[in-house]
């Protein structure tokens, strides 16, 4: 049937709306195969219960993958129905679904036994219940989002890591009420974990992070902006165990200096992103270790680091990561920075954009100069519009339209 | 691209501008054709908030785009920011001011912020109308829907929230007023919030009274002020307290006449106040018989006071000038009867001409002229 497979292609609206031009076109545009994935982000406030429901046992063991993002109205009792009918469902967004509660996460776990990826970020009413009901229910589970969820304590973070060993991905950004005790958990019971996200969760210390890090040493992904009470004692545990990082976010944990970079940079070299805004102890000293350490940086965010000076830049633009790798590099409000850097930056080839706001010293010929030398690169800056560069007087080849599509 | 960039940047900038100093009072533009230095173009300095003009033709349309292709989307969070930034630059665009009503609708900031807001825009812009508009529907829509019956329980109205709303706008109207002469929409705004907000309380009409009155000296040819302490006389429901305030503001005007001689503002007010005066007592004889003969004996008494007035030549009104006192002696008056009689008006008006000192007088004589007139072809 090839209608089936033409019609495997569309999205709701579209299957929908061919659903209404002839029996036959309705019989197959609501198979079930076709509603694998379904996607009803734009519909939002307008699905209720009983739309949820609906699908659900149209779509039955077909569906898949559903995403519910922004829907508010959505209910506890229609995912209920939703759970009961649609039992293969391995991917469930509920983003934003503000009115569910632990009892969907019931429903879920009596039903919905291959759920693999679950998002409930910014549903304010679910407590650790539901990461208990998940945690029994759901063993394939391996990536979880449960962001600005404020009830979620260390309880529901410890029985969740007791039940779901494949976890990898947990994002809690936002949860302020875990503590270290949550870390050691993870650290304990969750050695698959890649990535982990704990955005503002402000109560943990140095000595959750040394017992995560002890046991999470598959961690790639880690972010702990706004975490203010970390010292330079969490990035020497990181160094001595996570030698698989590649995104380090870092945002606003102002008591990181140079030794705790120093350590990182000697075992991390597989770090490609690195945020480090507002780390305001940090000096040239990390950059040269950076540089040395670290030859696959391709993001690196220096902004409001204001002990950076031309030297630090100086380094990185000589360093491994410099010529091919660097992608972009934030130097806004450092006010140290001067032309020179951009001299230094002339080298990275690959450097597709370098944030300067607020870098009082930098002047227009400067700018000028390193897009001279470099054409691809964004250069933001609070300048207006700068002049294109230079040609040095040669005529730009020409092409008329038709000629290049001959 | 680049110009996307350097305008979300700016409007971040305005956002941390207002985060970090959340008592920002005043709003003003900064003359600087030209960027010489990769500098901010938002500062703060004080309290007050001014961006520099290099940057306007690039983050305005930017900025108009991007509200009116997100404002029916799902994602209302950068609107507000947007917005804020938007209607600083140009508070005349109601579609911005519609967004702003549909994310007070959601709950997005409170009234109070919302006014705060606008005061601070008419710190730049004080003719605005469409910022008047906009505080009026929100202060209808936040403080006297409860009063009116409607239960919205959205809205917490207590006595000392409204007293803050009111404390606000009274501030902004004035700020306002002192921005561009004669603010007509600044004052026209201020009397329609002493109405909803206040419901013209006799305490509030009081304080008000007392509050401009220091303003108008200040600002003696402001029309629109003078009509302000008009409207606030011509609010009093009581007639006693009406003539007490009817008789110290003909005590204060005739100081204002005397020591700013030729300010049409101040003969118009007069006019306004003999009006007023007239009308309060034609309020008055309606009320009893008994009255009526206590008030043809004190007719007859005040008859008896009246000096035939002779045609002065115009060399004589310059002969018969004192020094100037700055303080008026004058009439003083003791009832409305008297200041509603033509005759002792007339003769009060000619007692200020006389007070005014020589330099000044042609002009004042021209404006005593025409005020006579006007008192003749007044039909009571």
């Amino acid at each position: 049937m090839n209608l089936l497979i033409i019609f495997s292609y569309l999205d709701v609206v579209s299957l929908c709306r061919c659903a209404q031009v002839s029996r036959t076109w309705n019989v197959l545009a609501l198979d079930g195969s076709n509603w694998q994935r379904v996607n009803l982000f734009d519909f939002q406030t307008d699905i209720e219960g009983p739309v949820v429901a609906n699908i659900s046992k149209r779509c039955g063991g077909f569906l898949k993958v559903l995403s519910l993002r922004g829907c508010k109205s959505v209910t506890d009792d229609a995912l209920k129905t939703f759970a009961e009918n649609c039992r293969n469902i391995e991917e469930l967004n509920l983003d934003d679904c503000k009115s569910i509660t632990d009892s969907t996460a019931n429903s879920l776990s009596k039903y919905s036994k291959k759920l693999m990826i679950l998002d409930l970020a910014s549903c304010t009413a679910i407590s650790d219940q539901t990461l208990k009901s998940i945690s029994d229910g759901c063993p394939l589970l391996s990536q979880l989002n449960i962001s600005w969820c404020n009830q979620i304590s260390d309880n529901g973070v410890e029985a969740l890591a007791r039940g779901c060993k494949d976890l990898k991905v947990l994002r809690c950004k936002g949860c302020v009420m875990i503590t270290d005790d949550s870390l050691l958990h993870l650290g304990l019971h969750s050695p698959k974990l890649t990535t982990l996200n704990l955005h503002n969760c402000v109560n943990i210390s140095d000595d959750g992070m040394q017992d995560m890090a002890r046991g999470c040493t598959n961690l790639k992904s880690l972010c702990l902006s706004g975490c203010l009470h970390l010292t330079d004692k969490s990035l020497i545990s990181l160094s001595n165990y996570c030698h698989s990082l590649r995104t380090l976010e870092v945002s606003g944990c102002c008591q990181f200096s140079d030794s705790g970079f120093q350590a990182l940079a000697r075992t991390c070299s597989e770090l490609r992103k690195m945020d480090l805004e507002e780390c305001v102890l940090i000096s040239d000293a990390s950059l040269i270790h950076l540089a040395i350490g670290c030859p696959n940086i391709e993001t690196l965010t220096l902004s409001h680091c204001e002990l950076i000076t031309d030297e630090g830049i100086r380094h990185i633009g000589t360093s491994a990561c410099a010529t091919e790798v660097l992608k972009v590099i934030e130097l806004d409000n450092c006010p140290l920075i001067t032309d020179a850097s951009l001299e230094h930056l002339m080298g990275c080839h690959g450097l597709q954009r370098i944030e300067l706001y607020d870098c009082q010293l930098i002047t227009k010929a400067g700018i000028r100069r390193l897009e001279a030398q470099l054409p691809n690169v964004n250069v933001h800056a609070y300048f207006a519009p700068p002049t294109p560069p230079n040609t040095d007087g040669r005529q730009r080849p020409r092409y008329c339209r038709c000629c290049s599509i001959l | 691209m680049n110009d996307d960039f350097l305008s979300k940047r700016v409007v971040a900038d305005f956002c941390a501008a207002f985060r970090k100093n959340p008592r920002i009072d005043e709003f003003g533009f900064v003359y600087c054709p030209e960027k010489t230095v990769n500098k901010s173009p938002v500062t703060v300095e004080g309290n007050k908030l001014g961006v520099e003009t290099w940057c306007l033709k690039i983050v305005s349309p930017f900025i108009h785009r991007q509200l009116l292709s997100q404002r029916h989307g799902k994602d209302k969070s950068k609107l507000q920011e947007y917005s804020k930034v938007a209607l600083l630059l140009n508070p005349e665009c109601s579609t911005f001011w519609n967004i702003r009503k549909e994310l007070f609708q959601r709950k997005y900031f409170t009234a109070l912020t919302e006014l705060k807001f606008t005061n601070i825009i008419l710190t730049c812009h004080p003719k605005s109308p469409e910022t008047y508009v906009h505080k009026r529907w929100i202060v209808r829509h936040a403080f006297t829907k409860q009063a009116e019956g409607n239960v919205d329980n959205r809205i917490v109205d207590t006595d000392e929230q409204t007293q803050t709303a009111l404390d606000t706008e009274m501030e902004g109207s004035r700020v306002a007023a002192s921005g561009y002469p004669s603010n007509y929409n600044a004052w026209s705004h201020r009397i329609w919030t002493v109405k909803a907000l206040a419901r013209c309380s006799a305490e509030v009409l009081e304080s008000e009274l007392e509050n401009t009155k220091s303003w108008v000296r200040q600002h003696v040819s402001d029309h629109s002020g003078l009509q302000y302490r008009q409207f606030l006389l011509s609010e009093h429901r009581q007639k006693c307290l009406l003539e007490e305030h009817l008789l110290k503001e003909f005590q204060f005007l005739d100081d204002l006449l005397i020591s700013y001689p030729g300010h049409e503002a101040l003969w118009n007010h007069r006019r306004a106040l003999y009006h007023l005066a007239v009308q309060s007592q034609e309020g008055l004889g309606h009320q009893t018989e008994e009255l009526s003969t206590e008030n043809a004996s004190v007719k007859s008494s005040l008859t008896g006071l009246e000096d035939p007035i002779e045609p002065l030549g115009a060399g004589s009104l310059v002969e018969e000038n004192k020094s100037h006192t700055g303080e008026g002696e004058g009439v003083r008056l003791t009832s409305i009867n008297e200041m509603v009689n033509p005759l002792l008006e007339k003769k009060r008006a000619l007692a200020i001409l006389e007070e005014t000192s020589t330099s000044d007088s042609k002009i004042q004589e021209r404006h005593y002229k025409l005020y006579i007139q006007w008192l003749d072809r007044f039909k009571t």
